[in-house]
C-alpha cells in the first residue's frame, strides 16, 4: 500500500481537477443558446448528411488482433524480472508460448488479415 | 515439481495441439480439403496412440506439473472418449464444410482446440486450470456456432451463445472464487483435504455448491440452465451443433464430476448438495423430453433430446453423491454408470446427428416431416439413423437400453427410487419423439421418389457410429471394466492412495 | 486499517455505480465510458491489494486496448441504436427480470455474510499474499514466480486461447463476400 499510496492520490487528484474544471467552465462560461448556435458546425453551410451513419472501421480486424497479442508481451514482463531466477528454465517456457502464438500470427497474417482491403 | 517425465503424462494433448498447428500450417498451403481432412483423421492416431499406451502401461494415479495434471483412469476413460468424438467429427463434417462453409481449415483447427480443452477438463485436478481449459474448449464452440456467415440465425446463435457462455463462466469463477476463499487453495486434493474438517451448516460452502452447479449446468444444458441450447442448435452449422450437443456435455460431466467427487466437496453440507442436484435433475428430465415431443424441427427436437439425456447423468451424478460419505466403492457404482452413459450417448448422438445432417442434406430440409418415407429413398442411411434413435430412446436391444438400465439400477441401490421412478416415466415420452421419426421415416409416404445417395464420407461415419453402437451392445461387459475402476479412481486421492 | 476499509467502501459504491450505468445508459458512446470508468475502479482495486502488476495490466489492456475495440463498434452500430432501444418484445420480461435478480442478490449477501460468520473464515489467506510479496521482494515478483513457477501448466494453456481467440476474430472480422 505505502508504494501505491501516491499513485493512488495522484489518480485522485486528477480526477477530481479535471471535475472541477468542468464544473468551474459550466459555472462561469455565459451560456446564451441559440438554434444556429446548437446546430452541428459544418462550415457555416446547411448539413447536408445526418450525423448519425454507420461507417466501417478497417482496422478492427487488426485491432482485434492487437488485443491478443498485447496480452501475449505484457506477459512478457514479469519474466523479464525473474529471468536471473528461473534461468534457462523461464526462457523455454516463454518460448513455447510464443512458438503457439507465433503460429497463430502466420496463420492470421497469411490469411490476409492486415491487408487493407 | 517440473520433470521431463511429465511431459509424457500430458504426451496425448500436447500431440493434439501440435496436429492442430500443423493443419493451420497445411491449410495455409493448399486450398483442398481432402488434405486437410485426411492429416486431421490421420494425425489423430498420436494422441490415441499415447492414450493406449499410457492405459498399457498404467500403474496408479499420477499428478504432474505442480499436482495440475491429474492422470488416473477416469482422465484415461474420457480422453478416449474425446478421440472418438475429434476422428468422428472430422469424417462428419467433411462434405457438410464443403457445401456450406468456406473456412474449412478454421473448423478442422478449431474442433481440434476444442477437443484439446475438453481432455485437459477431465484430466486436471486445480481450480485455474479447469477454467482456462473450459475456455479453451467453448470459445471455439462460438467460433463455430457463427461459420455461416450468410446465415442471420447462425450468426445469431454465436452472439447468444458468447453472451450466455461468457456469463455462466462468471457464475463458475464466483463459486471456484468462494471455494479459494473457504480453503486457501484451488488445488482440488486440497480442498478435498480441508472440507474434511468442515461441519454440516457452512452458509458458504452451499452458495459455491449451487454457483458451481450453475456454472457447470450451463455447459451441460441443464434445466433451468438450458435456454441457450435450442437457438443455438438450430442456427449453428448443423456439425458443429453435433459436436456441442457431445463434447460440452461430456466435457461439462467431466469438470462437474471431478470438482464434486474428487474435490471432495460432498464431505459438508451433502444435504443441500443432493437436493440442488436432484431438483435441476427432475426439472431436465420432465421438462427436455417433454419439450422435445412437440418440435417440428429436428434440430430443435435433437436439442431438448440432449437436454433430457443430461437429466438421466444427472441422475446417476445424484445417486453416488448420495452414498458417497457411507461407501465409496458402493457410490464409484453411479459414476462407473455415468460413464458408460456418455459413452454411449456420445456416439449414439454423433451417429444420429450425422444420419440428420446426411438426410438434411440430400433433402435440403430439417423439418421432421421433410424425412417422409426416407426409407423408400435411401434404406442404409434410415435403418442406420432409427437403430440410434431407438438407442436413445433406449430400447432394448441397442446399447442405450443398457447404458440406461445400469444408471437405474445404480441409483435405485444406491436409494435415489424416486429419481428412478420420474426417469423411466419421462423415458417412456422420449420413445414417443423417437418413435415418431421413426415412423415419419419407414411408413409415411414419400414427397418424392427418387434414390438420395449419401456422400461417401456421411454414410462411412454413421455406418461406423452405428457398427460402434452394435459393438458396444456386445461388449458392454468389457467397458463396465474400464469404468468402474476409472469411477474408483476419484475416490482414490481422499483415500490416502 | 480504517484508510484500507474507507477506500473500500467508496471503491465498492463507485464501481458498482458505474457498472449499473453501463446497462443504464440509453446511449451506447455513454455506456463505453462508464466501462472504461468501471475497469479503472477495479485497477485501484487491485492497487488497494497492492498487486501493482495486475493493475497496471488492467488499465494497459482492458481500460486501454479492449475500450478502443468496444469504441469502434460503437461507430459501427451508430445509427440502428434508435431502433434497437424500441424493440422490447416481452415488457414483463424485465421486470421479471430484475426481481430474480434483486432475489439473488439479496440471498448471495445473506448468505455469505452468515456464512463468513458461522467459519470466522475471515481474510486469514489473504495473508499469504502479504508473504509471497516479501519473500520474492514485491508483487510484480510474486506474480512472475506464481505464472512462471507454480500456475506454469494454466499458462501454457493460455497460448492456445489467444491462437483460438485469433482464429475466431478472424472468423468473425473477416468481409464477407
Amino acid at each position: 500500500m505505502e508504494t501505491a499510496l501516491p499513485v493512488f492520490i495522484y489518480v485522485t487528484l486528477a480526477i477530481l481537477f479535471g471535475l472541477l474544471v468542468m464544473a468551474v467552465t459550466g459555472f462561469l462560461g455565459p451560456k446564451k443558446p441559440s438554434p444556429e448556435k446548437l446546430a452541428p458546425y459544418e462550415c457555416g453551410i446547411q448539413e447536408i448528411a445526418a450525423p448519425k451513419r454507420r461507417f466501417p472501421v478497417k482496422y478492427l480486424l487488426t485491432g482485434m488482433l492487437f488485443i491478443a497479442f498485447d496480452i501475449e508481451i505484457v506477459s512478457f514482463y514479469p519474466l523479464a524480472i525473474l529471468l536471473h531466477q528461473l534461468k534457462l528454465f523461464g526462457l523455454l517456457e516463454l518460448l513455447v508460448f510464443m512458438a503457439v502464438l507465433m503460429v497463430g500470427y502466420v496463420y492470421v497474417w497469411r490469411k490476409g488479415a492486415f491487408t487493407w482491403e | 515439481m517440473f520433470q521431463l517425465s511429465d511431459l509424457y503424462l500430458l504426451a496425448p494433448e500436447i500431440s493434439l495441439v501440435l496436429l492442430a498447428l500443423v493443419v493451420m500450417v497445411i491449410d495455409l498451403f493448399t486450398k483442398r480439403r481432402i488434405v486437410i481432412a485426411t492429416v486431421s483423421l490421420v494425425g489423430l492416431i498420436v494422441p490415441v496412440g499415447f492414450v493406449i499406451a499410457q492405459a498399457v502401461t498404467y500403474t496408479g494415479p499420477r499428478t504432474a506439473l505442480f499436482r495440475m495434471l491429474v492422470v488416473d483412469q477416469y482422465s484415461l476413460f474420457f480422453r478416449v472418449i474425446f478421440l472418438i468424438i475429434a476422428a468422428f467429427m472430422v469424417l462428419a463434417s467433411y462434405n457438410y464444410l464443403g457445401k456450406y462453409i468456406k473456412a474449412e481449415g478454421e473448423f478442422y483447427v478449431l474442433m481440434l482446440f476444442s477437443v484439446v480443452g475438453m481432455m485437459l477438463m477431465a484430466s486436471t485436478g486445480e481450480l485455474i486450470s479447469i477454467y482456462i481449459a473450459l475456455e479453451l474448449t467453448s470459445f471455439p464452440l462460438y467460433a463455430m456456432a457463427g461459420l455461416l456467415r450468410s446465415s442471420t440465425k447462425s450468426s445469431e446463435a454465436a452472439l447468444k451463445y458468447v453472451l450466455l457462455g461468457a456469463m455462466s463462466s462468471a457464475i463458475l469463477l464466483y463459486g471456484f472464487a468462494l471455494l479459494y476463499g473457504l480453503t486457501g487453495t484451488t488445488d482440488l486434493q486440497g480442498i478435498a483435504q480441508s472440507f474434511k474438517s468442515f461441519g454440516n451448516g457452512n452458509l458458504m460452502v452451499i452458495v459455491a455448491d449451487v454457483l458451481i452447479i450453475a456454472g457447470f449446468g450451463f455447459k451441460i444444458s441443464a434445466v433451468p440452465f438450458h435456454m441457450w441450447a435450442p437457438d443455438i442448435y438450430e442456427g449453428a452449422p448443423t456439425p458443429a451443433t453435433a459436436f456441442f450437443s457431445v463434447g460440452s456435455k461430456a466435457a461439462g460431466f467431466a469438470a462437474l464430476i471431478r470438482i464434486l467427487v474428487y474435490g471432495g466437496l460432498w464431505q459438508a453440507d451433502l444435504t443441500p448438495l443432493i437436493v440442488v442436484l436432484g431438483v435441476v435433475a427432475v426439472l431436465t428430465l420432465i421438462l427436455g423430453n417433454f419439450a422435445a415431443a412437440v418440435q417440428t424441427n429436428i434440430k430443435r427436437m435433437m436439442a431438448y433430446s440432449s437436454i433430457a439425456q443430461a437429466g438421466y447423468i444427472l441422475v446417476g451424478v445424484v445417486a453416488t453423491l448420495t452414498m458417497s460419505q457411507k461407501n465409496h466403492t458402493a457410490a464409484s457404482s453411479g459414476i462407473a454408470a455415468v460413464l458408460f452413459f456418455i459413452l454411449v450417448y456420445v456416439v449414439t448422438n454423433l451417429g444420429a446427428f450425422s444420419g440428420i445432417i446426411a438426410l438434411s442434406n440430400l433433402t435440403g430440409g430439417e423439418k421432421i416431416e421433410d424425412f417422409r418415407g426416407l426409407w423408400h429413398r435411401s434404406p442404409l442411411l434410415t435403418v442406420c439413423t432409427s437403430l440410434c434413435l431407438l438407442s436413445l430412446a433406449g430400447i432394448p436391444p441397442v446399447a442405450g437400453f443398457f447404458s440406461k438400465v445400469f444408471i437405474f439400477t445404480a441409483a435405485w441401490q444406491l436409494g435415489q427410487p424416486w429419481l428412478v421412478i420420474i426417469a423411466l416415466l419421462c423415458s417412456i415420452v422420449s420413445i414417443v419423439y423417437y418413435g415418431r421419426i421413426i415412423k415419419v421415416m419407414f411408413f409415411d409416404a414419400p414427397r418424392k421418389e427418387e434414390r438420395l445417395v449419401a456422400p461417401i464420407s456421411l454414410s462411412t461415419t454413421i455406418t461406423l457410429a452405428t457398427a460402434a453402437l452394435l459393438v458396444l451392445t456386445v461388449i458392454v461387459t468389457v467397458v463396465l471394466d474400464a469404468a468402474n475402476p476409472a469411477a474408483l479412481s476419484l475416490f482414490a486421492s481422499l483415500l490416502g492412495k | 486499517m480504517t484508510f484500507e476499509i474507507v477506500s473500500f467502501v467508496v471503491l465498492a459504491v463507485a464501481t458498482v455505480a458505474t457498472a449499473i450505468g453501463v446497462i443504464a445508459f440509453k446511449n451506447a458512446i455513454h455506456s463505453a465510458l462508464s466501462l472504461i470508468l468501471t475497469l479503472l475502479f477495479l485497477a485501484l482495486f487491485y492497487l488497494q491489494l497492492q498487486a501493482m502488476f495486475i493493475a497496471v495490466v488492467q488499465i494497459l489492456i482492458y481500460a486501454g486496448a479492449i475500450m478502443v475495440l468496444f469504441l469502434f463498434v460503437v461507430t459501427m452500430l451508430a445509427s440502428d441504436q434508435d431502433e434497437l432501444a424500441l424493440r422490447n418484445q416481452i415488457p414483463w420480461q424485465r421486470m421479471v427480470g430484475g426481481l430474480l435478480g434483486l432475489i439473488l442478490v439479496a440471498a448471495l449477501s445473506y448468505l455469505l455474510f452468515t456464512g463468513a460468520q458461522v467459519t470466522g473464515t475471515t481474510a486469514s489467506h489473504a495473508e499469504s499474499l502479504k508473504q509471497a510479496i516479501t519473500t520474492y521482494q514485491g508483487d510484480t515478483q510474486a506474480f512472475g514466480m506464481a505464472l512462471f513457477h507454480g500456475f506454469l501448466f494454466p499458462f501454457e494453456v493460455t497460448s492456445l486461447l489467444i491462437v483460438v481467440a485469433i482464429l475466431g476474430a478472424l472468423v468473425f472480422g473477416r468481409r464477407t463476400n
